[in-house]
Order: structure tokens, then C-alpha cells, then sequence
């Protein structure tokens, strides 16, 4: 560094040459940067810099922020009072469906988030709660993983609209232009740009088109349509992603301890003041893996015994693959059967 | 404001605009202006404070050289104004404690422009330096925004100077500092952001991780504070250089020292030679008759006050007083290190020496971060190679991106500080064909811009 050409200290130099320089190369340089910005304005392909009324795009978008900004966009003239809060496994439970067993004149939107943090449930219900809703009714889907997540995911996929996280709204932003920045997403989506079709194996596109009801954010699964035209062959079709199960019993390790139990005090702590009527349920993993029973007692502990309900394990409902539409994802088809055995179990 | 924020951008860019448009002598006031905006911006209150030190520091130079003209006792000033400065340091540095408030808050940048004011009037004593009498210049050199935060410690025979003749930089310095302030970037975002918050996990629930994570953890965090603290000095030196400022180099690829002596040549630089000639120094010239004691008690003074200067807590200065330990045993065993360099070979001691300075920083860097003394004991008792359920943790929760884009960051820095330690890579850099040139600053400029992780505001070395 001692080298480096020394300061101009010359009354006959230029001064302002060097700046003039700098900037008109800083300038050219940035180009190319400007370039994608303002592509990324324009189009707003993760639709996160504007607001729409249809938040459907050939591009895989931010979960909580659709969620969000569907309830926005209707909590003038809906009256959303209940819930459907946790994982993409919310997508076996039809607000339709389950505004069946409320009272009459409750209306329920679906807030989700895929591989959803309780951290994430909980600044939900507290956002929901600054917002001055009226929380009647939450009806929590979550597995061990969830329940295992405390933090934050980070993401764009994963990361919460700033008015939710009360993060800057400029580091929100920056993770979505990173994410589009990102060669993987951005040569596909340029590629998408000039042809105007979504190609198989582009990433973080999405080639099924509608996927959620823009009133309620209930999903539109593309697989239901694949059922209904395989039949059994879709299952057959698909042993990959059907795994065997031998049938023994397998407990998983433990998932709450005592960061994971502050963020359920949290969670619970508003759902108290709003006198909520709650309840959780523990998806029915297709592996059949059960839930382990400390992380249930706990649970039942916060939330009422009677308010928790786990369907993890070998039981009628894991048994049949019918019910999947892959290891990850049950059907609707089964989330109208957890819905009747938990109301009418009351 | 940090420099990773947009107001920190529009500050910086309106005061590099109107630095470079106005006459010579407007520049001193657009820097003032920035630095008095910069500060005032994190709390009115740090100004104040920062403006008050700095006024009181301005004063007592003068009165203690006009003291001397004119034979009083400018020893009792001299004294006097030290003491109520480390006195002033030493109430905000405990005002939380003292009180029991919580909410007191240290005054962001006071341990580093306390240093520099003590430095500069031990200086004017010590008759190595004329009173500055330019308030306006003193003022930059004290309140200056790029090292106001942390550091580096400027001493006043390298900044006055440059503060009294400001200028324009030349074309060369200012994309000198600009690609500084790129690769401070690269080690802030792309580095140290990235495995900050797993290894803060790791600290934060060191009850219930396994031993290997914590291994990991403590293996990991001393690169964390490198690339953090360097990502910043880099940042601050990059943006001086392009208002034609030089401030003094922080680090010289410290994990290449083979001793601790060594490895606080080229760590935080400007603290360690701060402690070496302001308290080692007078120490070791006052305890020389206890021989080689005496060297070993102002080394073990030096260190520990070094430890403290970082914050309150024994946390601190059990991280010194290790420091200091180990510099002292290394002193006492060259006779042994030398013959065992003799049988080995020189390359393999040097590489074990590296290793070996390098865990020592690592253990004691344990006390550095964590809450309590206990609860470091804790942690450095519970490293072992136990996992709890399976060999991934050793990631500590980090996932297979991170560890790509954190690992590759981290070669490129190794590779980077070894260059500059063959020669500045910078000026040979500058020697290549524009396509190159353009070629490489694309490629760092949009691995940043894709894989930084943004939304940190804050540098570890802030909260001292």
C-alpha cells in the first residue's frame, strides 16, 4: 500500500479529472447492474414490489407473502377470523372445508410457508394481532420439523414479508433480487423471457399455472388432475417416490427444548388473548414415523390436550397410499377425514 | 448507520460528490459535515460525547505545550487529562453496571477515539508532536466517519498531516480504495455473514449442541472475526483512499503467524502497537532492574489491559491475560522451540507453529464470546468429537449452499492475504489488460451482489 501513488497535491493538476474519471467508469461499469434492476422492476417476477389482485405467475412465488397479501387484499370485505397456519401440508385443508365445522359466518384464509417455522407461525399471529384482527380460530398443521425450527428460514422462498418479520423492508428485497440475480433462476427466466413458455427442469419456475385461490389461498393441486386422469396408474407410476414401509414402529428423536418451547409460549401467549379456539394437528407422515411422545405431552401441555391431535405413526390414516400424493404431501381426501375426526371428537 | 446501509451510501456518495466539486478549502467542512451526520445519525448523544472528548482532548494539548513554554507543570495537566479521560471511558464502559440501568448505552466508537486521544496527548507530552492549533483539523483527525466506528486507532503523526493538506486522491488511489472496499465486502457478506448466526447458535445453546459442534465452533469463529473486523478495516481504508486519506493497515494475514508475539504483529495492528508503546513500553523501561520478571510482568499488564480495553466483564480479561501468558512462555521456550525447529525441519515446525498459534487464538477467543468465565470453561470442557445423532453436525446446522459459498469466500481471502504477503496484489493487478481487470471485478462484484448475505447491519467490533 506505501506505493501507491500519492494524493494530488499539484495546484496545476486537474483536480476534478480523476473524479470525472471515476465516475464515468464507475458509471459504465454498473451497466450491466442497472441493466437487471431494472429488468427485475419491470417484470417483478416474485411479484413482491407491487401490488396484484391474482397472485398467479409462471414463477415459483414467496408463500408467506402471497398468504399475505391475499389476506390484504380481502380483510376489507371478508372477515377472516380463522386461520389454517403451518406447512405446505396446509394444502389438505380447504378453508371451504372446514368453515363446516365453525360457526356460521366465520371465514378462514390459509397463511402458509413450506417447511414453516413455528418462529414463523408465531410472527403470523403476532402481525395478525398488530393488524387488529379478530383471531377466532387457528387450526396448526405442523410435523417434527416444524416443530424442531425456532429460527427464522432464510431464502427468498422462506423469508417473511417485512410488515410480518419486522425486518428492513431493503434487506426483504435484496434477498429476492438476489434470488433472481442467482444464474440457476436468472439464465432460465431470461430463456422464459424470449420463448415465453416454462420448460421442464427450470428452476424455481412453475409450469402447472393456477395453484391457489386468489380469496382464500386454498391450493390447487396439479397432481389432483394427474389422478384423475392415471387412476391407480398414478401410484404405480411412482413407486420412487412412494417408499416401502416395513411396518415397525419408529420413533422420532425429540423436537422441542427450550428455544422451541419459548416460540410455543409465544404462539400461545397471543392465542390467549384472543380467546382463540385452537388446534394442532401432527401431520400423518407417510413414513409412518411417530411423533416423539415428550415433544407431544409438551405440546399438550401449551395447548390443551383436548386441542392436539397426532396423527404421526402407523394408524388407518397412514396406512393407505391412496391418501398421498407423494411421501411428502397428503390429499384433501384425508385432510376432510382428520377435519371429521377432530370435530367430532368434541 | 453501518456502512452496509443504504443511508450510509447516500451519505457516503453526496459527501464524495460535493468533496470533489468544492474548493480546498470547503472539503475539510463537507468531511466534518459527514462525520458529524454519520455519528449523530446512530444517536445525537455519541456525537455530543465523541465532540466533547474531542474539544477536551484539543485543549489540554495546547495548555500542556504552552505549559512547558513557559516552565510551569504541564506533568500535573498532562496526568490530570489522562486520567479523566480513561476515567470517563472506564464510567461509560461500566455505566450499566455502576447504575444497574440496562439501558445505558455505550457511546458507539468511544474506546477508539479515547485511544487516539490518549496516544495524541502522551505524544505532545512526550514532545514527539505540536499541539494541533487548527480546531477544524483536529476535529477531522479525531471525529474522521470512516474509522470513527472501529478504528483503525489513528495515531496524529500519520493523519494530521494528511488532514491539514487534504486533496483529491489521484485516479490509482481511488480504485485502489474502491476495490479495497469490495473485498471488505466479500469477507463481510459473502464470509462472515454467512456463518455468523450458526456459530452464534452454537454459543448461545452451548448446554445442548454436541461436542463436535462446539469444536467446530470455536474452530470457526476466529475466521468470523477476521473477516468481520478485516471486511470493516478494508471498507474504512478503501473509502479514506478515496477522499485521499491513508489510514494505517489493521491486519497482515494474521493467521500466517507461527507465535502469539508474531500473531499480534499483524492482528488489529493499530490497538496492538497503541498497548505496545503507550503502556509496554513505559512499563518495561520502569521494571527493566527485575530483568526478565520485569519484561513478563508489563507483558502480562499490556495484555491484560489489551483484554479490558474490549469491554466490561473477566470475560475479557481472562482473554488477555491468556495472550499475555502464552507470549510470555513463548519467550521462555525459544531456546526449546529453536532445537526442535533444528530436528524437524524448518518447514514442518512452521506449519505446526501456525497450527499451534492458531488453536491458542481459537481457545481463547472461547472467553472472548462467550457470556460468563463459566460458561466458557464449560464450552472449551465440552469440545469433544461426539456427535448426537450423526456426523453432520459438524456443519452446525449450516446448510450445503452455505457451506460452498462460505467455504470458497474463505479460500479466496487465504489466497488473497497470501498474494499481498508476496507483494500488493493490487498494483500487479493493475498491470493486467483491462479485459482481465473488467473480467475479475464482474465476477466479484456480482458474487457479492448474488451471494452476500444483506441485512446485517452490524460489525462485531461496533460494540467496543
Amino acid at each position: 500500500m506505501e506505493k501507491i501513488p500519492e494524493t494530488i497535491t499539484g495546484a496545476n493538476i486537474r483536480k476534478r479529472s480523476a473524479f470525472s474519471r471515476i465516475v464515468r467508469k464507475s458509471v459504465l461499469f454498473a451497466i450491466p447492474f442497472w441493466a437487471l434492476i431494472a429488468l427485475y422492476i419491470y417484470d417483478d417476477p416474485f411479484m413482491v414490489l407491487r401490488k396484484y389482485d391474482l397472485y398467479d405467475s409462471d414463477v415459483m412465488l414467496n408463500e408467506h407473502h402471497v398468504g399475505w397479501q391475499i389476506y390484504r387484499n380481502h380483510c376489507d370485505s371478508v372477515h377472516f377470523n380463522s386461520f389454517i397456519l403451518g406447512n405446505s401440508c396446509t394444502m389438505a385443508f380447504r378453508c371451504a372445508e372446514w368453515e363446516k365445522y365453525l360457526d356460521s359466518g366465520d371465514r378462514a384464509i390459509r397463511l402458509f410457508g413450506n417447511g414453516e417455522s413455528m418462529k414463523a407461525i408465531s410472527l403470523k399471529l403476532r402481525a395478525l394481532d398488530n393488524e387488529g384482527a379478530e383471531i377466532k380460530n387457528v387450526l396448526m398443521i405442523l410435523d417434527r420439523t416444524s416443530l424442531s425450527r425456532f429460527s427464522l428460514l432464510n431464502g427468498y422462498g422462506n423469508i417473511l414479508p417485512a410488515a410480518i418479520s419486522g425486518e428492513s423492508p431493503f434487506a426483504v428485497q435484496m434477498e429476492f433480487i438476489q434470488a433472481f440475480a442467482m444464474p440457476d433462476f436468472l439464465f432460465p427466466y431470461l430463456k422464459y423471457r424470449i420463448t415465453g413458455s416454462v420448460e421442464p427442469g427450470m428452476k424455481r419456475m412453475n409450469p402447472y399455472g393456477r395453484i391457489r385461490d386468489s380469496r382464500n389461498n386454498d391450493s390447487f393441486n396439479p397432481r389432483d388432475k394427474m389422478i384423475e386422469q392415471e387412476g391407480e396408474a398414478y401410484w404405480e407410476n411412482r413407486k420412487k417416490e412412494f417408499p416401502e414401509r416395513d411396518g415397525t414402529v419408529v420413533v422420532e428423536e425429540p423436537a422441542i427444548f427450550h428455544n422451541q418451547r419459548m416460540v410455543l409460549d409465544d404462539i400461545m401467549e397471543v392465542l390467549h388473548r384472543h380467546n382463540t379456539s385452537v388446534r394442532v394437528i401432527i401431520s400423518p407422515d407417510y413414513n409412518q414415523k411417530e411423533l416423539h411422545p415428550d415433544d407431544r405431552e409438551i405440546l399438550q401441555g401449551i395447548f390443551g390436550k383436548e386441542n392436539v391431535y397426532d396423527f404421526s405413526g402407523i394408524n388407518e390414516f397412514t396406512e393407505d397410499y391412496h391418501n398421498y400424493y407423494e411421501s411428502g404431501h397428503y390429499r384433501p381426501l384425508l385432510g376432510n377425514k382428520l377435519l371429521e375426526r377432530i370435530y367430532k371428537h368434541q | 448507520m453501518s456502512f452496509i446501509s443504504l443511508e450510509f451510501v447516500l451519505l457516503f456518495l453526496l459527501c464524495f460528490i460535493l468533496y470533489h466539486l468544492v474548493s480546498d478549502k470547503g472539503r475539510k467542512y463537507v468531511l466534518i459535515a459527514a462525520s458529524g451526520v454519520f455519528i449523530g445519525y446512530f444517536n445525537p448523544i455519541f456525537l455530543v460525547t465523541a465532540l466533547v472528548v474531542s474539544l477536551f482532548t484539543y485543549g489540554v494539548a495546547i495548555l500542556v505545550e504552552q505549559a512547558r513554554e513557559k516552565k510551569r507543570d504541564f506533568r500535573l495537566i498532562y496526568w490530570g487529562s489522562i486520567s479523566c479521560l480513561v476515567l470517563c471511558w472506564i464510567g461509560f464502559r461500566y455505566a450499566n453496571r455502576l447504575t444497574g440501568d440496562s439501558g445505558f448505552i455505550f457511546p458507539l466508537g468511544m474506546s477508539f477515539y479515547t485511544f487516539q486521544a490518549i496516544g495524541y496527548l502522551t505524544e505532545v507530552y512526550w514532545e514527539e508532536e505540536k499541539a494541533e492549533r487548527n480546531l477544524i483539523d483536529f476535529l477531522l483527525y479525531m471525529l474522521l466517519f470512516m474509522k470513527f466506528l472501529s478504528g483503525p486507532i489513528e495515531r496524529s503523526a500519520d493523519l494530521l498531516p494528511q488532514v491539514r493538506r487534504l486533496s483529491p486522491a489521484s485516479y490509482s488511489m481511488m480504485t485502489y480504495g474502491m476495490r479495497l472496499i469490495v473485498i471488505g465486502l466479500v469477507k463481510k457478506l459473502v464470509l462472515a455473514d454467512h456463518i455468523a448466526p450458526y456459530i452464534d447458535g452454537v454459543f448461545s445453546s452451548m448446554h445442548t449442541v454436541s461436542g463436535v459442534q462446539l469444536l467446530m465452533a470455536c474452530l470457526l469463529y476466529p475466521i468470523e472475526l477476521y473477516a468481520d473486523f478485516s471486511g470493516y478495516t478494508d471498507m474504512a481504508i478503501g473509502t479514506g483512499m478515496l477522499f485521499g486519506l491513508k489510514l494505517s493497515p489493521n491486519f497482515a494475514h494474521p493467521f500466517a503467524a507461527q507465535t502469539t508475539a508474531e500473531f499480534w504483529r499483524r492482528w488489529h495492528i493499530s490497538l496492538s502497537s497503541w498497548v505496545r508503546d503507550y503502556i509496554f513500553f513505559p512499563l518495561s523501561s520502569v521494571t527493566r532492574r527485575w530483568g526478565q520478571w520485569g519484561v513478563a510482568a508489563s507483558l502480562m499488564v499490556t495484555f491484560v489491559a489489551l483484554g479490558i480495553w474490549h469491554g466490561a466483564g473477566w470475560t475479557f480479561a481472562v482473554y488477555g491475560f491468556i495472550q499475555g501468558l502464552v507470549i510470555v512462555w513463548e519467550l521462555r521456550t525459544e531456546k526449546i522451540r529453536n532445537k526442535v525447529r533444528k530436528r524437524i525441519g524448518k518447514r514442518l515446525f512452521a506449519t505446526l507453529s501456525v497450527i499451534r498459534t492458531y488453536l491458542i487464538f481459537a481457545v481463547s477467543l472461547v472467553f472472548f464470546k462467550a457470556q460468563s468465565v463459566s460458561d466458557a470453561f464449560y464450552f472449551l470442557r465440552s469440545i469433544s468429537f461426539q456427535t448426537h445423532a450423526s456426523w453432520k453436525e459438524i456443519n452446525i446446522g449450516m446448510s450445503d449452499h452455505i457451506c460452498i459459498v462460505a467455504g470458497s469466500a474463505l479460500l479466496l481471502i487465504l489466497l488473497y492475504d497470501y498474494f499481498m504477503s508476496k507483494g500488493d496484489l493490487h498494483l500487479r493487478f493493475e498491470k493486467q489488460s483491462a479485459l482481465i481487470r473488467w473480467t475479475v471485478y464482474y465476477l466479484i462484484v456480482f458474487a457479492v451482489f448474488a451471494y452476500g448475505k444483506f441485512g446485517t447491519e452490524n460489525f462485531i467490533y461496533l460494540q467496543f
